[in-house]
């Protein structure tokens, strides 16, 4: 009995230590990549041996920077994903408060529509939305990559089953002592909706950061573009170097985990509270 | 302060059920009234009526001879704690205390001289700087309380205030409510589904079962006369024993109460006022467990029973029986003084039988 516990023990380990590497190989072969000379990324990139650099070198990063206009990609990426984020939190709570608590004829037509519109892809309404924005003349601007993705329907059922759970006589306790809609909504609601606040940031800005399709449709000056256009931009740019495009995906992928790290303890919360799974 | 009024209200639920019918009530100013019912009975809902967190679906609510039916929770000037005391897990104790006066814009040196006033009257001052998530269940209670007291509000509402706390602490805090209401003398509705409570808390008691207001008066006046067997069974620990019976008329002309075994004589004072003979052979008769006793007094009749189980209590025993040839499910309770052991089953009890209440098939008092 006890070996057979062990045995099974040391069998899980494996099977979780393998799936962990499988993950995690692509990061440290990209993070080692961006810190080898150009010409030995390729050859060197199957072989485990050779993940630690011989001799690290920054010139990557400098060529990034030397290449394309780095700063404008990251600044426009922050700037877009930022106002994305917090427009959304204010709108989707909003959203996701009047659903769960408010009382107005025809809420449960409209959760269902909420409900529905979480299986649409972007790529399926990508087109129409096109031709709306050129109607309102929006292209190559930063709105065009702002107002579409405020609301959504998945943050806004994630802030409507939260607020499902949350004792109701805080909020009657409030309406009580004096307090209005508005007011109860940000003092009393929102610093007890952490969790959830914080997975709706993390899920938006992870969506958001790596947005491609839709800025490649609406935008053509480097001046509004965001990242994952500026590392595609390498592939076009001869010649073809693997070192400049590992190191813009480290120095893109380090914003995404300041943010993660510092959302974590209540992301996770917000996950298990949700009942969202992964 | 203020007077309080239900005017015929009534509460219909989206869903069809009628929590409160027809409801009748007038609290008088700085009147403690506990609204008392078993759960699911409409109590609460009176009170969040009354605190406009529901509007009623017919009637009036008055408050200082004002409709206040449409008039929002925060223009009422009611407090209310409620029965998990909702503090607001973010803030301490003091932001807690302050957050009603902020919301009506009270000036800062205001805020502070009132929220020391009211932690020292519930001796909350070692506790100002504490989150509810670290105070215990009383002293949550007392943050209520004072939540609720420190805007000074006409009416004060509670919702079942004492239920989640143990024996011990309940009885203290049930002591500190009473002393405290005595000398604020605020307007007071208190619900409770604890008889114990109402009785010990209330200038006067309302009882409530299924949205109706059954009856409505002082604690001694629903314990001497109740108007219904429910409330009879309500008020009073144990509740009054309630068995079927019959009132038949001998030959000399002297009225009888029939049961099993039992053959009580009725005093004429006992008997309904123009109620036929055919009704009255089928009532239903209470007696409270206080009105038997062991031993024969002037007056009394003895009346066999058989003994089912003892409990004792200390100061008392509580014996709990049949009635011979009777045939009631339920044991019938009997409170007697001091330590009884009943060697045989089968034993004697002396009742008064004035002590007896005689109920008609509807269940309202008859005499």
């Amino acid at each position: 009995m006890r070996c057979g516990n062990v045995f099974a023990r040391v069998a899980a380990y494996l099977v979780l230590s393998g799936m962990a590497l499988v993950f995690l190989i692509p990061v440290a072969m990209m993070v080692s990549g961006s810190l080898k000379p150009d010409h030995l990324v390729l050859p060197e990139a199957g072989r485990l041996a050779n993940v630690v650099p011989a001799k690290p070198t920054l010139d990557n990063y400098r060529d990034v920077f030397a290449r394309v206009p780095f700063a404008r990609y990251m600044a426009n990426s922050i700037f877009i994903t930022g106002t994305i984020v917090f427009c959304g939190l204010l709108v989707n709570s909003l959203a996701g408060y009047a659903l769960s608590r408010l009382h107005w004829r025809g809420r449960k037509a409209v959760l269902t529509g909420v409900i529905a519109l979480i299986i649409l892809p972007l790529e399926a309404i990508a087109v129409p939305l096109f031709y709306e924005v050129t109607l309102f003349g929006w292209r190559n601007t930063y709105l065009v990559q702002i107002v579409p993705f405020i609301a959504n329907a998945f943050s806004v059922y994630l802030f409507y089953t939260f607020f499902l759970e949350l004792p109701e006589e805080l909020e009657e306790a409030a309406r009580i002592d004096g307090a209005r809609p508005m007011r109860i909504f940000f003092s009393i609601v929102v610093p007890n909706s952490q969790p959830v606040f914080a997975a709706v940031a993390i899920l938006t800005f992870l969506t958001q950061w790596g947005s491609f399709l839709w800025p490649l449709m609406v935008t053509h000056s480097e001046s509004v573009r965001p990242l994952p256009l500026g590392i595609a931009l390498f592939y076009t740019l001869p010649p073809l170097q693997w070192g400049d495009i590992f190191a813009f995906g480290v120095m893109m992928v380090l914003p995404v985990l300041a943010v993660f790290l510092l959302f974590q303890r209540w992301f996770v919360q917000g996950v298990a509270s949700t009942g969202m799974k992964g | 302060m203020a007077a309080v009024e239900f005017r015929n209200v009534s509460k219909r639920f989206a869903a069809g059920t009628e929590a409160v019918r027809n409801l009748n009530l007038a609290i008088d100013d700085g009147e403690l009234v506990v609204l008392v019912g078993p759960s699911g009975c409409g109590k609460s809902t009176v009170l969040r009526l009354l605190a406009g967190l529901e509007e009623p679906s017919a009637g009036e609510i008055l408050l200082d001879g004002k409709v206040v039916n449409r008039i929002s929770p925060r223009q009422r000037n009611i407090a209310m704690v409620f029965q998990n005391y909702a503090l607001y897990p973010h803030m301490t104790v003091r932001d807690n205390l302050a957050f009603p006066l902020r919301m009506r814009r009270t000036p800062r040196e205001t805020v502070a001289r009132k929220i020391a006033d009211i932690a020292g009257i519930l001796d909350l001052r070692e506790l100002l700087d504490r989150r509810p998530g670290q105070l215990s269940g009383g002293q949550k209670q007392r943050v209520a309380m004072g939540r609720a007291l420190v805007r000074n509000p006409s009416v004060f509402l509670l919702d079942e205030p004492l239920s989640n706390l143990d024996a011990k602490l309940r009885a203290q805090i049930r002591a500190d409510i009473s002393s405290l209401q005595k000398r604020l003398a605020r307007t007071t509705l208190y619900v409770t589904h604890d008889q114990v409570e109402a009785m010990t808390l209330g200038d006067r008691i309302a009882v409530m079962e299924r949205g109706e207001l059954h009856q409505v008066g002082t604690p001694a006046e629903l314990y001497r006369r109740p108007r219904s067997i429910f409330v009879a069974r309500f008020i009073g620990n144990p509740g009054m024993n309630i068995f079927s019976a019959s009132v038949l008329r001998d030959k000399d002309g002297t009225w009888r109460l029939r049961t099993g075994n039992w053959d009580i004589p009725l005093p004429p004072e006992k008997l309904p006022r123009g109620g036929s003979p055919e009704a009255l052979r089928s009532i239903r008769a209470g007696l409270r467990p206080e009105s038997f006793g062991s031993a024969p007094e002037e007056g009394t009749v003895p009346c066999a029973v058989r003994a089912t189980a003892t409990e004792f209590l200390g100061h008392e025993t509580l014996v709990y029986f049949h009635i011979p040839g009777a045939q009631v499910a339920t044991p019938l309770a009997a409170r007697l003084p001091g330590h009884m052991t009943l060697p045989e089953p089968a034993a004697e009890l002396h009742i008064h039988p004035s002590a007896l209440y005689l109920f008609g098939g509807d269940g309202i008092l008859l005499q």
